[in-house]
């Protein structure tokens, strides 16, 4: 009798957790659309990422985004034929800058997707699992999270030739713990939720529990999670551009641009200031977005 | 309690020791040729091979690294490639700036951190709240080091008012290392007020961030405290609304941020690389960017260690002063 | 018969929620009597917190609207008191009895403090400006009022509890300490809303005793909310039926039990579970939707004997026997 009653809210759950979805989207987009900061956030974003794409059409001198030098005009301050300015061999700021954006978010989708991808498996298992595997996995996280996250990315590009795909391995590498801990953590959470006990009680197959239950409902925190983090991210990739690891001259990377520009201080302030201003930008407009994701998904996941 | 930091103490070791294993072996993988590099172009094989030899890089890794460790605690370090000497001792050196750095902007990040956090959920929504939450926005999004860069450039270039880079300039006995501190307990006025001077600018940089994540959680933490049902009983019972606020709501808030304050230390301590270079100030960080291009890796695994344990040891501080705020703890 | 202690009027409440606007209350009448205890009766939903929160003025302004009747106590109306005016009530004339142990009790400070705080604060303005001398006198007379208290209730070793954090403490002993919270400065009027119903039912069985011992003892009057009729039954004098928002029967408790009109009381009396095992009946449906509210009856959409006219006339509470209220178009 009690197995009856089971399998009956199992598939009355699922059905409802269908019909959530449907109307949860649209209510999200409202909520959403009711708070002006997020909506500011995601005009920004929707802007830098147009911008990074759009890059080689809108810059107005493309090719100062590589090796050219103009020695006619080298530091020169904002003018109308250089909106920002140029930096120390002539080149046109704003199209580096609007290069930059490119650089920089490469950057931050392929570490968060490289982060996700070791993390969220490994989260998973942790969490579905538990026990001694758990136990295993998260001490691992810990270790790679015992240094703060500079540190240990610092660390690693140090080690290795420094481009930028080795600060994007580094990044990766000091990322990576902190999904597992945000999806073990949410998996822990649902596994004690009763149509998931349901579902082990009837002896359905793990992989299948984890893949169709537990996943689903990892995804909305992930997604928080992760527009929250790009901000972050692109904010140490630049650090260590700033530090002379990561892309190597002439790669247009706002970090780095920075520093070439430090040395011209404090007379030829634009180049210093105008990629540090795009940093602040982008990096704004991500957590705005995210603060206004969790704020959604939050509301969503009390009900 | 005692129990307890024992207890977390015990934790931390077989982390640190991952953490150890960890970065040494990867410091052993490099592709690059730290020796060669070290030694100059014009080194001859003989030469590359002999400082192979000393620095034990042809024994198996295994064996490398149980030597280094018995060497940790006997207070040899290591081989710096660049500076020639026991990384222990540079470190010694260099530690004591970018502790005394890290801690004060932490104290400005908290001591201005925490009150606006309150005033700001208090007056919710009113300007001092709009200006705050702006403050946050930006605090948190900024580039450490181009904040340093304009700091540098307004108040250092353009305005003089503060020294551009370094420590100090006024000579002082050295007791702990620490400017502040040492100055301070030699009496010695001028100085402290050179190193005062020296500290503000790179102290504020590294600070801003920090100090708007620690606003932002307070007022958080206590607008979530109103809708708490002990909030509600405690305005039930009569209690006046200072009481309410500024002990009922405040230290529960306080115990949440306490929790983030050690990571955030953390973040202090790898921005704080970024400061030093900006500002030329004479810390680990500016060791370790030396290191990096010298690939000088035993001073890179030293460097790692030491953060690591400062890490640990500020995130045991925290969960001891959080135990002692929060009797729920012990009982988890 | 004297003066009623607490009278409601012709009370209504509207909330501004997403949806639009809720009449939550609608034009409720009830009253309290000097060492009388009334339950307030009624499915979640149907009003009893709202009411007995806006008898201590708890509802905040922003979502909630009152829109008319009276509130008075003592003859003097409630109705739009200051905050300070209010703060003389609360804890003093009129206190409260919340209902969750394990999260109306501020978990960082001690059982003593909160109760102390609740002695010495009560009433003030702010903080207590009086020389330390005076203060401490102030707060040894707290802490002997704390321990009576505590005696009074039949707590063991009640110098030990004083120096307890509530997370050492069962749901029981919770629940204990927030009536003596409602008790310290022996108010005239309680309000106890759904006391102990998080916790298992034999230990709620033996709270709900010592109030009513408590209760008799100190002569204080007491409205009780419950959704379970049985309980009120058990400790109160006489009950008032509501349902979504409206006062639909009200008697003495026996007198409900022996002879309920309302269909809906009669609902409510077959859904008890019986001693013999038997699961009750229950009621179908669901409660109105507040923001749209039917013409008619509110109970319409669920009642087993509808007429015609109950769709569209709203019934009056109106005397069947003596002391015995109604509000059904089936008694007219």
């Amino acid at each position: 009798m009690k197995e009856v009653i089971i399998i009956e809210s199992i598939a009355k759950n699922e059905k409802v957790v269908e019909k959530q979805n449907v109307s949860e989207w649209r209510k999200s987009w409202r909520r959403m659309r009711r708070s002006p900061l997020s909506m500011v956030g995601l005009i920004i974003v929707t802007f830098v990422i147009l911008m990074a794409i759009f890059a080689p059409v809108v810059a107005p001198y493309p090719d100062d985004v590589s090796g050219a030098i103009h020695f006619d005009r080298m530091l020169e301050p904002p003018s109308s034929e250089h909106l920002l300015g140029t930096d120390e061999v002539g080149r046109d700021i704003l199209s580096r800058v609007l290069y930059g954006a490119r650089i920089s978010l490469m950057l931050g989708f392929i570490v968060l997707g490289l982060s996700t991808l070791i993390g969220l498996p490994l989260g998973l298992i942790a969490g579905f699992w538990g026990g001694r595997i758990n136990t295993i996995i998260m001490r691992i996280a810990d270790i790679f999270l015992s240094v703060p996250s500079l540190v240990l990315a610092f660390a690693v590009a140090a080690l290795f030739q420094p481009t930028l795909t080795t600060i994007m391995i580094a990044l990766s590498f000091s990322w990576w713990p902190w999904v597992t801990r945000l999806v073990q953590g949410e998996v822990l959470s649902i596994k004690g939720e009763q149509f998931v006990q349901a579902s082990i009680g009837i002896g359905a197959s793990k992989w299948r529990i984890a893949f169709k239950e537990i996943l689903p409902n990892c995804i909305s925190p992930i997604i928080v999670k992760s527009t929250l983090d790009m901000g972050f991210i692109i904010l140490m990739g630049a650090s260590l551009g700033f530090l002379g690891l990561g892309a190597e001259p002439p790669t247009p990377e706002w970090g780095t641009m920075i520093a070439e520009g430090r040395a011209y201080l404090p007379e030829a302030w634009w180049a210093a200031t105008f990629p540090g201003l795009a940093i602040l930008f982008a990096v704004i407009g991500f957590n705005l977005l995210g603060d206004g994701l969790r704020d959604v998904f939050d509301v969503q996941m009390d009900e | 309690m005692k129990e307890f930091i024992i207890k977390r103490v015990l934790q931390m070791v077989p982390v640190l020791i991952g953490l150890s294993i960890l970065i040494f072996f990867l410091t052993r993988i490099i592709p690059g040729d730290a020796v060669r590099l070290a030694l100059g172009p014009q080194a001859t094989e003989e030469q590359i091979a002999a400082m192979q030899e000393k620095l034990g890089l042809n024994d198996s890794i295994i064996i490398q690294y149980f030597n280094y460790m018995k060497g940790l605690f006997q207070g040899d370090w290591g081989y710096s490639l660049r500076t020639s000497r026991n990384v222990f001792d540079d470190l010694i050196a260099t530690f004591p700036a970018t502790f005394e750095l890290t801690t004060v902007a932490l104290l400005i990040a908290i001591i201005l951190g925490v009150p606006l956090g309150v005033i700001s959920a208090i007056r919710k929504d009113k300007w001092a709240d709009q200006f705050s939450r702006i403050f946050g926005l930006t605090g948190v999004a900024m580039p450490r080091f181009w904040l340093g860069i304009m700091l540098q450039i307004v108040f250092a270039y353009w305005l003089s008012l503060f020294p551009i880079i370094g420590r100090g300039d006024i000579e002082l006995t050295t007791i702990t290392g620490m400017r502040l501190f040492d100055s301070l307990i030699t009496l010695n006025i001028p100085a402290f007020i050179d190193s005062l001077k020296h500290i503000i600018l790179p102290a504020i940089a590294l600070s801003v961030g920090a100090m708007a994540q620690i606003m932002r959680l307070t007022r958080a933490n206590m607008l979530e405290q109103l809708n708490k049902d002990y909030i509600l009983a405690s305005k039930a019972y009569g209690l006046p609304r200072n009481t309410i606020v500024y002990k009922y709501m405040l230290k529960n808030a306080f115990t949440s941020t306490l929790t983030i304050i050690g990571l955030t230390y953390g973040f202090l301590i790898g921005n704080a690389f970024l400061v030093e270079a900006v500002f030329g100030w004479p810390g680990m960080a500016q060791y370790g960017i030396q290191a990096v291009i010298y690939q000088d890796f035993n001073a890179i695994v030293g460097i790692t260690l030491v953060i690591g344990v400062v890490f640990a040891v500020a995130n045991l501080i925290v969960d001891i002063l959080y135990s002692y705020l929060d009797p729920r703890i012990k009982y988890q | 018969m004297a003066e009623p202690l607490l009278e409601v009027k012709k009370l209504k409440i509207n909330f501004r929620t997403e949806d639009g606007i809720a009449q939550v209350i609608n034009d409720i009448n009830l009253h309290v009597n000097k060492e009388e205890v009334i339950a307030i009766v009624g499915e979640s939903g149907c009003g009893k917190s709202v009411t007995v929160r806006s008898m201590l003025g708890l509802l905040s302004t922003l979502p909630a609207q009152f829109i008319n009747g009276d509130i008075s106590f003592e003859d003097e109306s409630l109705v739009g008191l200051s905050e300070k005016e209010w703060q003389k009530i609360r804890g003093k004339k009129i206190s409260m009895i919340f209902q969750d142990p394990m999260t109306s009790l501020n978990p960082v400070f001690t059982i003593g403090e909160q109760l102390i705080d609740v002695y010495m604060l009560q009433g003030k303005s702010s903080s207590i400006n009086l020389p330390s001398k005076k203060k401490k006198e102030l707060r040894n007379k707290g802490r002997e009022r704390a321990i009576e208290i505590l005696k009074k209730m039949r707590i063991p070793d009640p110098e030990s509890i004083l120096d307890r954090y509530p997370v050492e403490l069962s749901g029981g002993m919770r629940q204990r300490i927030l009536i003596a919270l409602a008790l310290i400065h022996t108010p005239q009027l309680l309000l106890a809303d759904e006391p102990g119903t998080a916790l298992d039912v034999s230990v709620q069985d033996q709270i709900l005793q010592e109030l009513k011992r408590l209760v008799a003892e100190e002569n204080v009057s007491m409205v009780f909310i419950t959704h379970n009729l049985g309980v009120a039954r058990m400790i109160s004098d006489r009950i008032y039926v509501m349902y979504a928002g409206e006062v639909v029967e009200t008697a003495e408790s026996e007198e409900l039990f022996k002879d309920p009109k309302h269909p809906y009381t009669k609902g409510l009396l077959s859904s008890i579970p019986k001693l013999n095992g038997e699961m009750g009946d229950g009621i179908d449906g669901r409660i109105p939707d507040f923001v749209d509210p039917p013409q008619g009856c509110r109970f319409y959409d669920r009642c087993p004997v509808r007429m015609e006219k109950c769709a569209s006339m709203r019934p009056e509470l109106i005397d069947v026997k003596s002391n015995h209220k109604v509000a059904c178009h089936l008694f007219e």
